[in-house]
């Protein structure tokens, strides 16, 4: 849980030469901070760099058609391919 | 060709949109500061021509579109180990010599089609705060103090509501399983009363009573604004605190037609091409200009509004390739 602190780690001395935002610095648990990267991971795997993001579930239902496509092609596009729509199908 | 700048390891505003380049097959090279340390890719400057050829290709005739996702800050991966002599002023040294190179491979691009251009990528909060208001957008009544004194006079003008915040930001402080970190934070009147009597320049901003805060995404002119709802009057200060709550929303918002003109003017005057804007809708409906961060995260509002904004930047950059490559 989040919450107030004072002073965490400076004293009133040291608060003297600092703007007074310092005054007012919050603790958080070092897991719940996401941009830190250090709450559970789903894996580890270095070839699909999983230590560097973590796991999220997704907000809303993936479509199997953009999967089906990329995995077929995942760099390429149909030369029949018109549209840059990877939601159109053909 | 694109050039993508970007931290080696994953960053949550980069790789979808590398993503979006694969699919199309465009053709781009992502580029990172460890990449120019790390010898993995054969490149050399020519200083007097003004190039940089990787692997033998001219990157002044092939690169047409350049875009600045994220480039200093990532850890450079420096060959000093931390109890060799002077450790701490080589790698000092090293990371300016290493900024004065990157300097001049930016210059020597200049001319290429920027996102942002490279010189906006860092923005002050201050200066940002004078544009918007020359722009036409309201902003918050905004005051440096040093004293206690002209802090009680300008919380007595702002009716008692202030809050404060960094000029430039801070990081966190990671300590074990503690982290601290400074929020836009309510000043009070007992925190005004426990302050000395000066005190270090810092950031005091009238309070705009937000009936809900909105979060834009600006990309070449058009705005992609999600509304962040939280019907709780306890809520707090500060949005990012907010986020994961389970009542808070985030929907897709439509921005007022004189709005958008006056976000786009602003940052037309800020020369920003891209960029996340804050503002507040606040109690009285008056929209307030909090802020700008042109590298800002975007990932979460394109989610949740199903604005594929990653989609957006990535057709954004093939659009300028190609029109690149049909003049020259």
């Amino acid at each position: 849980m989040n919450k107030f602190i004072n002073h965490p780690f400076l004293d009133e001395e040291s608060l003297k030469s600092l703007p007074v935002t310092y005054r007012l610095i919050r603790q958080m648990n070092t897991a719940d901070v996401g941009e830190l990267y250090n709450g559970a991971r789903y894996g580890s795997s270095r070839r699909h760099f999983s230590r560097q993001f973590m796991m999220q579930g997704p907000y809303k239902p993936l479509s199997e058609v953009l999967y089906q496509q990329y995995i077929q092609q995942p760099a390429m596009k149909k030369e029949d391919d018109e549209t840059t729509d990877p939601l159109t199908v053909k | 060709m694109i050039l993508v700048l970007g931290y080696d390891q994953h960053e949550l505003g980069t790789d979808p949109v590398i993503d979006w380049l694969l699919y199309y097959g465009a053709d781009f090279v992502k580029v990172s500061m460890n990449d120019l340390l790390s010898g993995k890719i054969a490149y050399e400057i020519d200083v007097v021509a003004g190039d940089i050829y990787i692997n033998g290709r001219s990157m002044q005739q092939e690169v047409s579109v350049i875009w600045y996702r994220r480039f200093y800050g990532e850890e450079m991966n420096l060959r000093i180990e931390k109890n060799m002599p002077f450790a701490k002023q080589l790698r000092a040294e090293i990371q300016y010599e290493m900024h004065n190179i990157v300097e001049h491979l930016f210059y020597i691009m200049k001319g290429k089609k920027w996102l942002p251009y490279y010189e906006r990528t860092k923005v002050n909060k201050l200066v940002m705060l004078e544009m918007a208001n020359r722009a036409g957008l309201t902003v918050p009544a905004s005051r440096v103090l040093t004293s206690k004194k002209e802090l009680n006079t300008f919380y007595a003008q702002c009716g008692e509501s202030l809050i404060t915040k960094p000029v430039k930001g801070s990081d966190y402080y990671e300590d074990g399983k503690n982290t601290y970190f400074i929020f836009t934070a309510p000043v009070t009147r007992q925190f005004i009363d426990s302050l000395p009597d000066h005190f270090f320049p810092t950031l005091f901003q009238e309070r705009a009573k937000a009936e809900y805060e909105i979060r834009v995404f600006f990309l070449d002119g058009e705005c992609f604004a999600t509304a962040v709802l939280n019907a709780n009057k306890s809520r707090e200060v500060d949005r990012k605190l907010n986020n994961s709550k389970s009542e808070t929303h985030f929907v897709p918002y439509k921005l007022p037609e004189e709005m958008e003109i006056k976000v786009r003017a602003f940052m037309k005057e800020a020369k920003l091409n891209i960029g996340c804007l804050d503002i507040i809708r606040d109690e009285t409906g008056r929209y307030v200009f909090l802020e700008v961060n042109p590298l800002g995260q975007y990932l979460s509002e394109s989610a949740k509004c199903n604005y594929y904004l990653e989609k957006n930047i990535a057709e954004w950059l093939i659009k300028h390739d190609l029109q690149y490559e049909q003049v020259h």
